[in-house]
């Protein structure tokens, strides 16, 4: 799956807005939504609040996750554990993204905000950067417990190609004892897989 | 009164005290140029710093403190650092006294080159200077609200003036006279009353007066035979209802100003001039005083005069202890408590020789009190609740709610207390369709603002802004005349009006376009107004507090055109509770909250508080309280904020609305039947929309529930409540299905006095035959729509097993046929109803298994053999013409329906094409 798809999926979490106009349910493919009193907090799917919040119709109210203390112990937890620590939301990039984009003056501290789930993002995609490296050096398994399906699908278009290449250098290597000129060639020219294997 | 040893403050000469305003600390300033600040009278080592050679006043206020330097000018410094922050003011001669408000910004300072000035001491630019003395000013006062302005000079004259315009108001000649302030023996100190300010004491020889500040005539004369030197200082306590007085000989009186009375004297021993006194601002009794020769006294326990001897004064002396050693022995306090007060069985001796003899025993016990070498407190009397807006959090927040309803939010801002500019008000509307929000900056300092959707208004004590929020309409004002005396202390404004309530009880209403539609009177003071459409609610104390619990009662108001109606509404308060909330619902039915968390209702109908929300147990914890914004009857719900640990929402980060149900306190709400019965009175009283079958499947269910249990004459009782043709008839068949045959012979009955009721003008001898007809046009015509969620009713009620159901059947069908007429009724509605259910598609488990069973027995209820049940009743009819009336009739009720319904199906998607198309 490409990010947009990814995106896709995560803007169908609900999110609680406080609407400032009034309307009936609105009947949706989905499911309904609404009915909408204004001031009166609602949950709706993420899109529809970009979209209401887009139109000034609505004010967001941030998930309470989305809060500097909590992302900061968040952090620290990712920072020492070794393995992936379980996430306040399944798309918290997708929510963190779409509301500090849209949404920024109804979060308090947003650009705080911003750069911890940022971190957080950097920190674990490194730890999965180095657990791939070991799952392709061979030394170990891939644990993916805990792991976004955004953050899956980072790394998923990337190893099965890899480990295709690994597999078939080592058939090489089997046939021919040493490796050909052909197959370093190869690897070469997946400057990806290069840079994954640094 | 005690009063303790004095002690060394300051050098030989003229000192003065004051307290901080929290009371907690003293500060004394004397003739060695010190001032001193002492955390208590025990304090023995007090802050102190040089201000000059000598100063002669001292007073405090927030974080400054103002002294009067033989500089010749009034030297500001911080408190409680004391360091020097600039110069107040400079005069040619020294200052002789300052007079500083406790509720407003202004200073009054007098100086020995008989100058008067008053100063603004948010905007020190603002000076104001009087003029007219012809001798050397002895001492200032203002009064609370800074309108009136008292001097007294060494002219023997007390001139009064009106701040605003400096004119002169009174002049009264009672002050000996003197040619400096150096020199005089009296000082002829004054003062208004600080909870009103109509009152003004004088000393005038050994007497002490106290005037009318607008008639200027003489309300009181306080003496004390025990003291005939001259009164040199007079002062109120901070709650107005003592008074003290200083003489020359250093003598302290203070009274009972009600009642006259003297409270106590204490003499000075070596008989020195008292030059100062000051009352502690705690309002625990404390005067601190300072005699020329610089020492710093203090007479303690200088209290009402108490008529309830006992526990309160165990309770108030531990009070004092605790403000002198800072060390309470709770445990004693609470015994002392028990033994006396929370006891009921106890009898005290006291109270009941008060309540036989009466007013007599009372002075005696005054007497007794004033001579009794410990002194009696009395308890704290319980004040009126003071008028509030509803919805508008306390005056000392900031930033504060002026208003927060169905409409928006209106926000008052004050950044800046020195900086008017910094004041703002904001307005927001919940729906944005409506309007922008506002911003409009609060110049005239506003205190009070209300909403509705069609015009925002805000207003001060003597001055209103209506914004209409429509485009292109003009703000229009209020403006309420200095002298008028008239001050507005609540307002209220729907879609229809704009009302003020007033201090002297006048309700002024205007439209919202700024025509003054009338006025009225309310019979008691205001403790607020809330509007709906052209509604008006006003609550008034009705009578003072009774046992703690407020009198307050209420005028509903019809204001439409220029017709006033009005009816008279009690109101409904917890013991020792106040209003919170007054208001109305969307269904223009009054609601008041009060303080304990209560939610009632009015609806018009019943004509009695509804108790209908338990807003308090809704919260998690008891310190949390709910602030009620709106009420939705229509939704049966009530809107607000939960605040944490508070009655009023806080600001950052932004509280958000929750809707609470409204469910009236009934006893074990956690049990089924409670809650069906707390629905059912919820629903049969109050307007909550679409709420017809909400009604019957609550009933029916009920009604379950009491079979079920085997409570048959609760079951019956409940349907004879409700008396509805269709609920009988549903309670019949489930009673005839669960084999309760009393029950549904009972139900039977009624149902057929139901529809006796409905058809009075039948004839006698054709009533039983023709009883069927209406039974059967009621259910087809006005029931056909409900059916099907009455069904689905029946099928909610956890109801009966297969097997059951085979089993009722056949009584039932046992029943038919032993038939007496009402039975025949039944089964014959019975059957329409299976004819519609089945027409609706109504899955119903019962229904279902019923036509199941009756089609392969050809029981006369089956569907199929549609005619059976009129088969037998043309047994009993004399003709069968009337079935085929019925029958055609029916027939013909029911097609046109079905007529009118496909064209209008196919209009609509005809419509719905027309639509898709063009868009």
């Amino acid at each position: 799956m490409n990010p947009e798809e990814v995106e896709f999926l995560g803007e169908k979490q609900l999110i609680s807005v406080i609407p400032t106009f009034n309307s009936s349910t609105i009947h949706l493919v989905s499911g309904d939504i609404g009915p909408f009193r204004a001031s009166l907090p609602v949950n709706v799917p993420l899109w529809v609040a970009v979209n209401l919040k887009q139109q000034r119709k609505c004010k967001i109210q941030p998930p309470d996750w989305m809060d500097v203390e909590r992302l900061e112990l968040l952090k620290e937890a990712e920072k020492t554990s070794r393995n992936f620590v379980k996430m306040p939301s399944e798309h918290y990039m997708i929510e963190g993204k779409l509301l500090l984009s849209v949404a920024a003056d109804d979060i308090s501290r947003a650009d705080e905000v911003r750069t911890i789930i940022k971190d957080i993002w950097d920190i674990r995609m490194s730890k999965l950067r180095s657990s791939v490296n070991t799952l392709i050096m061979g030394k170990s398994y891939g644990n993916v417990d805990n792991l976004t399906i955004m953050e899956i699908n980072s790394m998923r278009p990337l190893i099965p190609h890899a480990m295709d290449q690994i597999h078939r250098m080592k058939m090489e290597r089997s046939r021919f004892g040493t490796p050909s000129q052909s197959v370093s060639l190869a690897l070469l020219n997946s400057s990806n897989v290069a840079s994954t294997f640094k | 009164m005690e009063r303790k040893e004095t002690r060394y403050a300051h050098s030989d000469g003229h000192t003065d005290v004051c307290y901080t305003e929290d009371g907690t600390r003293l500060i004394t300033c004397g003739t060695d140029g010190d001032i001193r600040i002492w955390a208590g009278f025990d304090d023995d080592d007090p802050f102190q710093t040089c201000v000059g050679e000598w100063a002669l006043s001292v007073r405090q206020k927030g974080d400054r403190l103002y002294i009067a330097t033989d500089k010749n000018n009034v030297q500001i410094t911080t408190y409680p650092d004391a360091e020097r922050d600039g110069i107040l003011i400079r005069f040619t001669a020294h200052v002789n006294h300052m007079d500083i408000g406790k509720n407003h910004d202004f200073i009054a300072v007098i100086s020995e080159d008989m100058e008067v000035k008053v100063i603004n001491l948010a905007k020190q630019s603002e000076i104001l200077s009087f003029s007219g003395l012809s001798g050397p000013p002895l001492s200032v006062s203002l009064n609370p609200k800074a309108r009136m302005l008292a001097v007294t000079s060494g002219d023997g004259m007390l001139r009064i003036w009106n701040v605003e315009d400096s004119s002169l108001l009174k002049e009264i000649d009672c002050v000996p006279k003197t040619n400096s302030f150096m020199n005089a023996d009296c000082l002829s100190r004054i003062h208004f009353d600080p909870v009103l300010g109509r009152c003004l004491a004088y000393p005038n020889r050994s007497t002490v007066i106290i005037v009318d500040t607008t008639s200027w005539s003489e309300k009181l004369i306080l003496m004390s035979p025990e003291v005939d030197s001259t009164y040199s200082i007079v002062q109120f306590s901070p709650c107005g209802e003592l008074m003290a007085g200083a003489t020359q000989d250093g003598s302290l009186v203070v009274w009972h100003i009600t009642s006259q009375n003297v409270v106590g004297v204490t003499k000075h021993p070596k008989s020195i001039s008292i030059c100062s006194i000051a009352w502690n601002p705690k309002g625990n009794g404390e005067i601190a005083f300072c005699d020329v020769q610089g020492q710093l006294g203090i007479i303690t326990n200088c209290l009402k005069p108490t008529m309830n001897v006992g526990a309160e004064n165990s309770k108030v002396e531990t009070v004092i202890n605790e403000d002198f050693t800072n060390e309470v022995d709770f445990g004693d306090l609470q015994f002392e408590e028990d033994d006396d007060e929370d006891n009921e069985n106890a009898v005290s001796l006291e109270k009941l020789k008060k309540e036989v003899m009466g007013g007599d025993s009372e002075s005696e016990a005054e007497k007794a009190s004033s001579r009794a070498p410990t002194p009696r407190p009395r308890t704290p009397e319980i004040p009126l609740q003071t008028a509030f807006m509803p919805t508008s959090t306390p005056e000392h927040l900031n930033p504060r709610y002026l208003c927060w309803n169905e409409i928006g939010v209106v926000k008052s801002y004050r950044n800046d207390i020195n900086d008017d500019s910094a004041k703002s008000i904001e307005v927001e509307f919940h729906d944005s369709s409506l309007h922008n929000s506002m911003m409009i900056q609060n110049f005239h300092d506003y205190t009070m603002g209300s909403l509705s959707s069609i015009v925002f208004t805000i207003a001060k004590s003597n001055f209103v802004a209506v914004i209409p929020l429509s485009a292109g309409v003009k703000e229009w004002n209020i403006n309420i005349a200095e002298e008028e005396e008239e001050e507005i202390i609540c307002i209220a404004c729907s879609d229809n009006l704009v009302c003020l309530g007033t201090s002297n009880n006048f309700i002024r209403v205007y439209s919202v376009y700024g025509t003054q539609k009338g006025i009225f009177a309310v019979p008691g003071p205001l403790v607020c107004i809330t509007a709906h459409r052209s509604m008006l609610l006003s609550a008034y104390h009705s009578s003072s507090p009774r046992n703690g619990d407020q009198c307050i009662s209420m005028m509903l108001t019809k204001l439409e055109g220029f017709a006033i109606e009005s009816k008279d509404l009690k109101s409904t308060l917890r013991p020792e509770t106040t209003l919170l909330w007054l208001g109305f619902s969307d269904c223009d039915t009054p609601a008041l909250q009060d303080s304990s968390g209560l939610l009632y209702l009015y609806p018009e109908s019943c004509n009695v508080w509804l108790p209908l929300c338990d807003t308090k147990k809704k919260c998690n914890n008891p310190s949390d309280g709910f602030f009620i914004t709106a009420l939705f009857e229509s939704y049966q719900s009530v809107r607000g904020i939960r605040c944490r640990g508070s009655v009023y929402p806080g600001f950052t980060p932004r509280p958000t609305l929750s809707e609470i149900p409204l469910e009236p306190p009934f006893i074990e709400m956690n049990t089924e039947k409670s809650q069906l019965e707390a629905n059912l009175f919820t629903w049969s009283l109050i307007k909550v929309a679409d709420v017809e079958k909400k009604i019957k499947e609550t009933a029916l269910k009920t009604f379950a529930l009491a079979c079920r249990n085997n409570l048959d004459q609760r079951a019956l009782e409940l349907i004879t409540m409700l008396s509805n043709p269709q609920l009988v008839t549903l309670a019949t068949k489930y009673a005839t299905k669960l084999n309760r045959r009393r029950l549904a012979e009972k139900l039977m009955e009624m149902a057929s006095n139901l529809h006796d009721d409905g058809t009075t003008d039948a004839s006698e001898t054709q009533n039983s035959s023709e009883s069927v007809y209406p039974v059967n046009k009621r259910l087809n015509l006005s029931t056909m729509m409900k059916r099907t969620q009455k069904a689905n009713s029946i099928k909610a009620s956890p109801s009966m097993s297969d097997g059951n159901i085979q089993h009722l059947e056949s009584s039932s069908v046992n029943d038919i046929s032993v038939a007496n007429e009402s039975l025949q009724n039944i089964s014959n509605m019975d059957i329409s109803i299976d004819l519609n259910t089945s027409q609706s598609k109504v899955a119903n488990p019962f229904l279902k298994s019923l036509k199941k069973k009756t089609t392969t027995n050809h029981n006369p209820l089956s569907l199929a053999d549609k005619f059976a049940g009129y088969a037998e009743e043309e047994n009993l009819k004399q003709s069968d013409h009337k079935v085929s009336m019925l029958n055609a009739n029916s027939e013909k009720r029911k097609q046109p329906e079905h007529e009118t319904d496909k064209p209008k199906d196919k209009q609509r998607r005809l419509n719905n094409f027309i639509f898709t198309k063009r868009s």
